[in-house]
């Protein structure tokens, strides 16, 4: 691989590797850290990449490890949490409506942060990034029942909680 | 809109059998104006979907990125380009160290050959051999005797120190006795 199709190919899925990274981490910084130790490590194997048949899902994969890695790591610690990342409101609404919009996307981002970290995952992959099922599954490194296993239960978790927070009034 | 479909297009979804197509109808739906009230969290939900799958962030610009990743190469390429020159100083050195050691045992070797040379005779007459044999015994022996009317007088002198210390030790005792 060379420069032009590194900018071509793996530059534009750069957004993706941080929305996933920043899901796995909760922490800006740390997520920035981990995608650009992707680009390096892609970069650095790229004689390797024409095996390579997704090189998308592979980059994901690469995140993943990553991230895991980083927060196995002893000086990693889960701080920051939720609140750095809720700018992703439009500011064309009043500030009544933001501040609804704001609680509902709060909300949803909570329960989705809440489920398991499987069903987290492919609800981030499937629901968010819209990747296949197996892509999920190359990317998780899980076979195919196992996904649809996740994101059923992450499907059911979620509808009940919505379920029960509109029958309630929120 | 078709409410009817999206009603089953929500259903497949919540069972986890729509395609991605179908979600992404969904999505569009949801991101409409004409939503009914009953799907109010549905539609949160699919417009969580959509807004944080774009959510961007100035992670580095292209051309950081690019510059970023360039500048960590040319560490690589050295390392490359210097280890076939590490392979033939470590095959000279074995090289070297095997003709040294050759070199070291069969000049050892040379040397206990000329050590071990067998003796040769000096004298062609038995009788004139037995002589000078007899000659340089007889030498050997006088010289030992004197050595050994030496050592006598030693002797008396080691004998006298004894007999002291003896005394020595005897007082000794009896006064600690009293």
């Amino acid at each position: 691989m060379n420069k032009e199709m590194f900018i071509s190919e793996v530059l534009p899925v750069k957004n993706k590797l941080f929305r996933f990274a920043l899901r796995l981490l909760n922490n800006e910084d740390d997520a920035k850290d981990v995608v650009q130790e992707v680009f390096i490590r892609v970069w650095n194997s790229r004689e390797k990449l024409k095996e390579i048949q997704n090189l998308e899902a592979w980059c994901m994969r690469i995140t993943k490890n990553i991230a895991l890695d980083k927060m196995k790591s002893s000086y990693y610690k889960n701080t920051g949490g939720l609140e750095n990342h809720n700018h992703i409101l439009s500011s064309e609404e009043t500030p009544y409506q933001t501040t609804m919009v704001n609680d509902t996307i709060i909300n949803i981002q909570n329960l989705i942060s809440g489920l398991p970290e499987k069903q987290r995952d492919v609800i981030q992959l499937r629901d968010i990034e819209g990747y296949s099922y197996k892509e999920i599954c190359e990317i998780l490194t899980l076979d195919m029942s196992q996904v649809k296993i996740n994101l059923f239960r992450a499907r059911q978790t979620l509808k009940d909680l919505i379920v029960k927070k509109e029958s309630y009034g929120l | 809109m078709d409410f009817n479909k999206i009603e089953q297009l929500l259903k497949k979804y919540w069972e986890g059998s729509s395609t991605l197509e179908e979600e992404q109808e969904l999505k569009a739906f949801f991101s409409g104006n004409e939503v009914p009230e009953k799907w109010k969290g549905e539609q949160a939900l699919f417009n969580y979907y959509q807004q944080a799958s774009s959510q961007t962030k100035d992670i580095m610009s292209d051309d950081e990125i690019i510059s970023m990743i360039t500048s960590t190469e040319p560490e690589k390429k050295k390392v490359i380009r210097l280890t076939p020159f590490k392979h033939i100083f470590r095959v000279a050195a074995v090289i070297l160290v095997i003709i040294t050691t050759l070199y070291i045992v069969r000049e050892e070797y040379r040397n206990n050959e000329t050590v071990l040379e067998p003796l040769t005779d000096t004298f062609e007459d038995p009788k004139e051999a037995f002589e000078e044999t007899k000659k340089a015994l007889l030498l050997l022996s006088k010289n030992l005797g004197k050595g050994k009317t030496q050592v006598n007088k030693i002797k008396v002198f080691n004998e006298a120190e004894n007999t002291v210390k003896n005394i020595n030790d005897k007082k000794n005792e009896q006064k600690n006795k009293l």
